[in-house]
């Protein structure tokens, strides 16, 4: 017996259990992916008509745009940097993914509040909206992608599964508030707290959660 | 001793091998333990004995060429694998297997728990097999999952691996004496290898494995950083604050003795 290997018993084990516990091979999987991929995405947008589509709701276009443009960069940014892994199954360090989960929904208060305020009246307070169904449906767009990524990654990540969960989750978050940013016009600080900014820190918790669970090999 | 001494030979010298004398002498050959000021060591130089002068190649290169064809074989087999070619597997386990199961027996020092672990890493990687990315590195992939394996395992049991005492109990030197190896080389290894060992077990775990990653299991600094979830510059901070630890302990010991 060489021991400086396993022993033979090791190998003849493994392939008999392997054989009795067939797993699926990457073409198949990869079909399964992207189908439960676009069924999320699928049901995000059809929650996003739902709830009325793009409002203007007298807002100046150049708002509008301005808005969803620069959140639509924080969020490629995010996503980029906490959901791509480039070509390695193990992700980014954890001190990134931690870094760009705080500092991603920072940047986007700061932008919204930055540009909202070049317009008059666009910081102001709107009788009846605190913010509680831009958190609902924030999270309602997000929640869907969410949970279909990181079951599409399940058993992947051995590193850091929870932080990997939690970027998955701010990144997703993000990439929704681009739409909500489509639908809701307020710009009150207070309600960008609750409505916008909360249910990121919502969705990288339950990101942080499930990714313990699900991307735990 | 036995009637039969060339396996007696061989199992002597396997033991001799896990019993870390091995690679002390091989770290040391590499100028690993060199006192600061002396010529400095090529960091990403792996295991093998200084190159000779007029040698067309290194022997440290061709280890690391080496390294890197077996990581390049990994990854293509295990991309076959990936693929619905059920026969890679085989070639997987030949090529992770022992480098999987020397980290997990330095870690775990059980043989017997150290095989489960391979075991179970491997299973891992076969359930995962149609998420694997094309073109990805398997080896930090399977490493990491086995380290996570490990302290699972470590965290569930509560018990940490019994430090051993560098191979089996008996007569060592009776042993090593069968190797034809001069006594005091063999002692000289010994005590160093004790030393080393004592360090090791001494220094912040991060600190630790990221040395053994690189120095002994033969990781680059960038997969190491995979392995650990931590930045290449920290990998190489650690090993190198490993390697100045080690060396100030085995110039003091050494020196101390001498005196």
């Amino acid at each position: 017996m060489n021991r400086s290997m396993p022993s033979a018993d090791v190998k003849m084990s493994l392939l008999r259990e392997i054989e009795g516990a067939p797993s699926t091979p990457r073409p198949l999987e990869s079909k399964r992916t992207a189908r439960l991929v676009a069924g999320a995405l699928l049901l995000s947008i059809a929650a996003f008509v739902g709830y009325g589509g793009v409002r203007i709701a007298g807002r100046a276009p150049s708002l509008m745009i301005g808005t969803i443009a620069g959140t639509a960069i924080i969020a490629a940014v995010a996503v980029w940097a906490m959901i791509g892994r480039g070509r390695a199954m193990v992700g980014r360090a954890s001190s990134w993914l931690t870094a760009v989960a705080i500092a991603s929904p920072l940047a986007l208060l700061a932008w919204k509040i930055f540009w909202s305020a070049q317009y008059e009246h666009g910081l102001d307070r709107i009788e009846g909206r605190v913010g509680f169904r831009c958190l609902g449906f924030t999270l309602t767009l997000g929640a869907f992608p969410l949970v279909a990524l990181l079951f599409s990654r399940r058993g992947t990540d051995a590193v850091h599964p929870g932080r990997a969960g939690m970027g998955i989750g701010v990144a997703l978050g993000l990439a929704a508030t681009v739409l909500v940013d489509a639908w809701c016009p307020v710009a009150y600080v207070p309600h960008l707290l609750l409505g916008h900014i909360l249910p990121l820190v919502v969705l990288g918790a339950a990101g942080l959660w499930l990714g313990k669970k699900i991307l735990a090999p | 001793m036995p009637s039969t001494p060339m396996p007696e030979r061989a199992r002597l010298e396997e033991n001799h091998e896990e019993s870390g004398v091995t690679w002390v002498t091989e770290w040391a050959s590499v100028g690993m333990f060199e006192v600061e000021g002396s010529d400095k060591t090529d960091p990403e130089v792996r295991r093998g004995p200084p190159a000779e002068p007029d040698a067309p190649a290194s022997p440290t290169r061709e280890a690391r060429v080496e390294s890197q064809s077996s990581d390049a074989a990994a990854d293509r087999a295990m991309d076959r694998y990936a693929s619905g070619d059920a026969a890679a597997f085989s070639e997987l386990y030949d090529l992770l297997a022992p480098r999987l199961f020397a980290f997990l027996l330095r870690s775990t020092r059980s043989r017997c728990e150290a095989e489960d672990l391979v075991q179970q890493t491997m299973l891992k990687m076969h359930c995962a097999r149609g998420r694997f990315i094309r073109g990805a590195g398997v080896v930090p992939w399977a490493f990491s999952i086995a380290r996570r394996l490990m302290i699972d395992r470590a965290r569930r049991s509560k018990v940490r691996g019994t430090l051993g005492d560098f191979g089996d109990a008996g007569d060592v030197l009776a042993q090593l004496a069968a190797l034809d190896l001069a006594v005091d080389e063999v002692v000289h290894s010994r005590l160093v290898g004790k030393i080393i060992q004592q360090e090791l077990d001494q220094l912040a775990p991060r600190n630790r494995l990221a040395f053994e990653l690189v120095k002994q299991d033969g990781l680059t600094h960038a997969e190491a950083a995979k392995v650990l979830g931590t930045t290449v510059m920290a990998v190489k901070l650690r090993t190198h604050r490993t390697c100045a630890v080690l060396r100030a302990a085995l110039r003091k010991s050494l020196n101390g003795g001498d005196a």
